[in-house]
């Protein structure tokens, strides 16, 4: 058997590692819900002479369906919070924080951070180490949640071996590698990326303000579902956001809930984001923006989906008055067969149910966007549709009714179902 | 021939209505009314917002399941400043879900109560609609009705979400808040972020 020089190297060195060369991760420390130990990349790691960087990770294993937080946890929870001991040699260490995902929690609330496995990076400055040994040690406070929370507070430790002649670990090099390569790189720093954003008013149909987050020179792989996800702001929580490809790039908006009300927007404010899901060899993108107080609301919709386009029609008239106008079209056309024989009857019946969509359109654009409001719409329209096509075929074909009435009951089972769902999706909580 | 036609159309109606029910939107922003609630407590009387006209009134969201909010009822976090503001009404105000794993059953409750020496109305909010008029995230999650009933602090109870702070070192933000109230004075800070586990809805 052949054995290649890069395997060969690295085994070599292996074998050649001093004792105390396991010590490349600390002892795990566990609980029904997670494992978390201090790691770093060597058996042994370079003797720094003068300031060097010494990369180590906080390793996590989960349990299925649990998870740990990112440096904005969302809604609720809190992310780790990890403090170094201090020891010869060590002069800072700085927690760094891989791109999350997204979590969905009862009652429309979210949460981010990691779930299975991860490996906060860490990045350790040394000055000169007393010794061959360099003696970590951290209080590490964390939070672990699924359906139930569950706090620990452990001290994690490592022996980190010193050497003029390194030796990365074969187990936890490339993970720690991995990981380091999951954090988001400044926007700025790949050619032909920017990133910029707006704090836009609301209007009359998008009350709450909106951050509008423009991407240029990034163009998202077929499948990719690209993902934003603001730091915690001091005068803002954030909602869902929602994205739009453009020519040159992205635009995310995300509905803002100011903590107070009553005050004007600020002229300007910084916000920190960090971009996700861009396919391909894309790495996300981190920014912080001092952000300035736009005046003309956008309202762009997801990416990929049928209402983007119709939102295009819609953004420029109020969602209500637009509903108002499909709700008395898709009624007028139900209308003209809708139902009791006596003129009486269905004039009242009409106006009930006028007033009751008219009602119903009204609250939800004040919670849905335009998206939303677009495929209550829509679903009103071919809900109409249906019912004249029922119509036109009583004249002549009275066998294929049955299966009209069904596809016009399916569609407002479907219109019913849906604006609940949408108003879920687009609440700002 | 009418009635099948008219089958539809009532249906609509019938979607509309529930529709229209839908709760306006949430803030419980600083600076808003405190909306109104009604609900009945864990010892089955029933407690109203607008019963306390013209006093502050401290809303906790709670949930003893969770071990935030237990930690701060075994160190006595609320309870201790429900003593010492005699004149500010204390209400907790549990949103979990009655189907779900934590909901308590009120002899429980009340047993859990007594235990932490918490001497406060609890509310259930089963249904989650007053916990959704809030805007309430976390337990706890804390809000200050002020006397007119206006909001006037959102947020955490204090700085310490792991608990690692001894108590006299943390800064209990509810506390500040209320001296100021009491003062006449600006709250500051009036919104915080809140810690703890998700409200259970």
């Amino acid at each position: 058997m052949r054995i290649s020089k890069t395997l060969l190297l690295p085994l070599l060195l292996t074998a050649l590692a001093p004792r105390g060369a396991a010590a490349a991760a600390g002892p795990w420390a566990s609980n029904p819900e997670s494992r978390v130990r201090l790691i770093t990349p060597w058996q042994v790691a370079p003797r720094a002479s003068g300031t060097g960087e010494l990369r180590l990770g906080l390793h996590f294993k989960l349990a299925p369906g649990w998870h740990v937080y990112w440096k904005n946890s969302g809604d609720a929870g809190f992310p780790p919070v990890v403090v170094f001991g201090k020891t010869a040699g060590l002069q800072s260490t700085e927690l760094l924080w891989p791109a999350p995902q997204r979590f969905e929690l009862r009652g429309g609330l979210v949460a981010f951070g990691y779930e299975t496995e991860v490996v906060y990076p860490v990045r350790a400055m040394l000055t000169t180490v007393p010794g061959d040994r360099l003696h970590l040690s951290a209080d590490v406070d964390y939070l672990v949640c699924e359906v139930e929370c569950v706090p620990y507070r452990y001290t994690l430790t490592a022996e980190q071996p010193l050497g003029d002649a390194p030796v990365p670990d074969p187990e936890t090099a490339p993970l720690v590698d991995a990981w380091w390569k999951r954090l988001p790189v400044a926007a700025g720093s790949l050619p032909g990326v920017t990133t910029s954003g707006v704090l836009q008013p609301g209007n009359a149909s998008v009350t709450a303000p909106s951050l509008e987050v423009t991407v240029r020179g990034v163009h998202p792989a077929p499948g990719a579902s690209p993902g934003l996800f603001l730091e915690a702001h001091d005068t803002f929580d954030a909602g869902r956001p929602e994205a739009r490809t453009t020519e040159d790039g992205l635009v995310f908006r995300v509905p803002l809930k100011p903590h107070e009300v009553g005050k004007p927007l600020p002229k300007e404010t910084v916000f920190a984001w960090t971009v996700t899901g861009l396919g391909g060899l894309t790495p996300p993108l981190e920014a912080k923006r001092t952000v300035p107080l736009g005046t003309a609301p956008a309202a762009p919709g997801p990416v990929g989906t049928p209402a983007a386009g119709f939102a295009v029609l819609v953004r420029p008239v109020p969602g209500t008055l637009l509903a108002v106008a499909a709700t008395l079209a898709a009624l007028w056309l139900w209308g003209l067969l809708g139902a009791p024989a006596s003129g009486t009857g269905r004039e009242a019946l009409g106006f009930a149910a006028a007033a009751a969509l008219f009602v119903t359109l009204w609250g939800l654009s004040r919670q849905v966007s335009f998206v939303g409001i677009a495929w209550i719409e829509l679903l009103l329209l071919a809900m109409a549709l249906c019912a004249w096509l029922r119509r036109r075929v009583a004249l002549d074909q009275a066998a294929r009714r049955p299966a009209l009435s069904f596809l016009l009951a399916l569609g407002l089972a479907a219109c019913a179902a849906a604006a609940p769902w949408l108003a879920h999706l687009n609440r700002l909580t | 021939m009418s009635r099948l036609h008219s089958a539809p159309a009532t249906l609509l109606l019938l979607a509309g209505l529930a529709l229209s029910s839908l709760p306006a939107h949430a803030t419980g922003a600083v600076g808003e009314a405190a909306p109104a609630f009604s609900l009945k407590g864990v010892d089955g009387k029933t407690y109203s917002l607008a019963d306390f006209k013209g006093k502050a009134v401290v809303l906790e969201w709670v949930n003893p399941n969770c071990p935030f909010s237990d930690r701060h009822a075994r160190e006595h976090t609320m309870s201790d400043l429900h003593k010492k503001y005699g004149q500010v009404v204390w209400l907790g105000i549990n949103s979990t879900a009655a189907g779900h794993q934590d909901f308590l059953k009120p002899a429980d409750y009340q047993a859990y109560n007594t235990k932490n020496g918490i001497v406060y109305p609890t509310l259930y909010d089963e249904t989650g609609k007053v916990g959704h008029l809030y805007d309430a995230k976390t337990t706890p999650h804390m809000f200050i009705v002020d006397p007119h009933g206006k909001i006037v602090y959102n947020g955490a109870i204090d700085d310490d979400p792991s608990g690692r702070k001894a108590k006299a070192e943390r800064v209990n933000f509810v506390d500040g808040g209320l001296t100021a109230e009491l003062a006449g004075k600006q709250l500051d800070p009036a919104a915080t972020k809140p810690y703890g586990c998700s409200v259970k809805y």
